[in-house]
């Protein structure tokens, strides 16, 4: 489904080479919960920005459905985090003026009747109706972040990228997180970052990476979703 | 409501948006009123070259010892076949109060049979009172006059009752002119035998043919200078729009440096707002968001809130103008109107400059935003 062949994001500072994420080789494989975890600075971010095309990769292929990253081009590229993609990041950045419904909203492709009808009832699964009209400042960090969530998950993307989503959780907010988003592996995969290993304990497959570069691979639960 | 709309962002932002709408609503408001104040002194100037548009005067040259127009002229000013009619008079005035400070308001004294007609040339009519009787020291004023001074029918203008009042004599008010020449009228054959008026001039009004004005007013400055001074429409209009011109760059040009500061004061605000909501920026193009739906969003939200707060502004304007005329203005004969192309020239900088400054900022910001700045910062 999502895959990168040999493929590298490299910094170059004068005649210096910092390699964020060196050859590596992923597969994401459809309905699939995938872990990147390391400490920090080892690339995991780097390696889920370029898996889904907010970066643009120094070296090798990345491609999804058999298309590459490379010759999409630009718009399509924006096309394809647009419809197919999900993202939730370590920060909610939901829009302060906006309440949680719009927030949202804000992820929909269009705005209607059918994709209002879906946030509320994405609403009401992750037990946010009463806070539904209230502003993000008016949330705490973990229903901030499950608002994230939700507006990730309105489109029923293929992929939902998780870049450290537990990050500013405590253990227990971060555990409803990360069962949150395992329950989507019906749908769809969900590649998700993590310095803390605990937190990949519903993953399929966990990828431990260490100064740019996969250093292991490890399977977990059975369920390894369709290549 | 959809949560990207410019009207969302506005409703949701209005304490924040609220003061720079103000700001340019009320600048609106100052350039408007720099624009209907300098109109109005102008139009009370052009009130006063209007009063040859309907006909040229031509009087005795005064300082050369002239106190009437030589019969010469008189003849050759009768025969010209540009001219329809000519009529002898003696003109005065009295003062009136305006926008622009104290002016004079001319009055023509002339025969009976000469007032059906000039009012015709002059498009006046009588709307209260009658017209003065001959031989008498009646008068018939101008509307504008009237509520200038705060007269009423019937009463005595006399110069000895107010000091600043320079009419020759005493005069009865007996009727009402309105008209869009401001110009009053009184009785020659009285003004001709008062001593209040001895050795007043006596000119002569020539009425052009219909459609020869140009051609009338053409020969009417070739006569001779040393004899009797012309005073045409064309000629008094040139010298006013000469006078005029530096009063209206002077004007520009203070106007010009406010609504820079405004453009400038605009831009800045709009970059605060930016960084403001460079999280909010951010989050749209890195969830898939083009790039041109996201600059077009916020050049909409600073176009139209530029515009709304403009149309305000002349709506506002206009409210206040309304109230100063009903209980200051129309009493005094005049009124203020911000909805006249002139006070409108004024104030159409104001959207096309703060606009633009405002958007070329939001432009530029956006064009070189990275998502990816917003997304990787940890804090």
């Amino acid at each position: 489904m999502l895959q990168t062949q040999d493929v590298s994001l490299i910094y170059r500072n004068g005649e210096g080479v910092t390699y964020a994420v060196k050859r590596a080789n992923v597969v994401v494989r459809q309905g699939e919960f995938l872990g990147l975890v390391g400490p920090s600075g080892s690339g995991k971010s780097s390696l889920l920005y370029l898996l889904s095309g907010l970066k643009t990769a120094s070296e090798g292929e990345i491609s999804f459905d058999g298309q590459a990253y490379r010759h999409l081009g630009n718009d399509k590229l924006i096309q394809l985090r647009r419809t197919r993609y999900g993202f939730i990041f370590q920060q909610h950045f939901l829009i302060n003026y906006l309440s949680v419904f719009e927030n949202i909203m804000v992820g929909a492709l269009e705005q209607s009747p059918a994709a209002r009808e879906r946030a509320r009832a994405l609403i009401a699964e992750l037990g946010l109706e009463k806070q539904s009209q209230r502003l993000p400042w008016q949330l705490s960090i973990g229903q901030r972040q499950r608002v994230a969530i939700v507006r990730a998950l309105i489109n029923e993307p293929a992929i939902i990228f998780a870049d450290e989503p537990t990050a500013s959780l405590d253990q227990a907010t971060g555990h409803q997180v990360v069962d949150l988003l395992a329950q989507y592996r019906g749908h769809g995969s969900i590649v998700f970052v993590t310095h803390d290993p605990e937190m990949l304990s519903q993953a399929d497959r966990v990828i431990r990476m260490r100064d740019g570069e996969i250093v292991g691979e490890e399977k977990r639960n059975g369920n390894h979703g369709t290549p | 409501m959809n949560p990207l709309s410019v009207f969302t962002y506005y409703y949701r932002n209005l304490v924040k948006l609220t003061p720079m709408f103000l700001v340019l609503a009320l600048a609106v408001f100052g350039i408007s009123l720099t624009g209907v104040l300098t109109g109005s002194i102008s139009a009370s100037a052009v009130s006063k070259v209007e009063v040859y548009r309907g006909a040229a005067m031509i009087s005795p040259n005064t300082a050369e010892g002239y106190t009437d127009v030589d019969a010469n002229i008189k003849g050759d000013l009768a025969q010209n076949p540009n001219i329809a009619a000519t009529f002898p008079t003696i003109r005065f005035a009295t003062y009136m109060p305006t926008l622009a400070g104290q002016t004079s308001a001319h009055i023509y004294a002339v025969n009976q049979e000469a007032f059906p007609i000039l009012m015709q040339a002059f498009d006046l009519k009588l709307v209260q009172g009658r017209l003065p009787r001959t031989g008498t020291n009646q008068i018939a004023l101008h509307k504008s006059l009237m509520g200038a001074r705060g007269f009423r029918l019937g009463e005595v203008i006399d110069p000895a009752n107010d000091e600043q009042e320079f009419i020759p004599g005493k005069f009865e008010i007996v009727g009402v002119l309105d008209g869009p020449t401001q110009l009053s009228l009184a009785s020659l054959e009285f003004v001709s035998r008062s001593g209040d008026f001895r050795g007043r001039a006596r000119s002569v009004l020539a009425l052009p043919r219909v459609g020869a004005q140009a051609a009338a007013e053409y020969d009417i400055a070739k006569l001779d200078p040393a004899m009797v001074h012309p005073y045409t429409y064309s000629a008094e209009l040139a010298t006013f729009a000469k006078d005029f011109a530096s009063m209206d760059t002077i004007v520009w040009t203070i106007n010009s440096i406010v609504v820079l500061v405004l453009s400038l004061l605009a831009g800045l605000l709009n970059f605060i707002y930016f960084l403001d909501r460079s999280n909010e920026f951010g989050l749209l193009l890195g969830i898939g968001y083009a790039r041109s739906f996201v600059i077009r969003r916020a050049l909409l939200e600073a176009l139209l809130l530029t515009l709304m707060a403009w149309v305000f502004g002349i709506l506002f304007s206009q409210f206040i103008y309304g109230v100063l005329n009903a209980f200051i203005f129309e009493p005094r004969g005049v009124a203020l109107s911000v909805l006249n192309w002139r006070a409108l020239q004024f104030t159409i900088p104001i959207p096309i400059m703060v606009g633009l400054f405002s958007a070329a900022t939001v432009l530029w910001q956006l064009r070189k935003l990275d998502p990816m700045q917003m997304i990787e910062r940890r804090d």
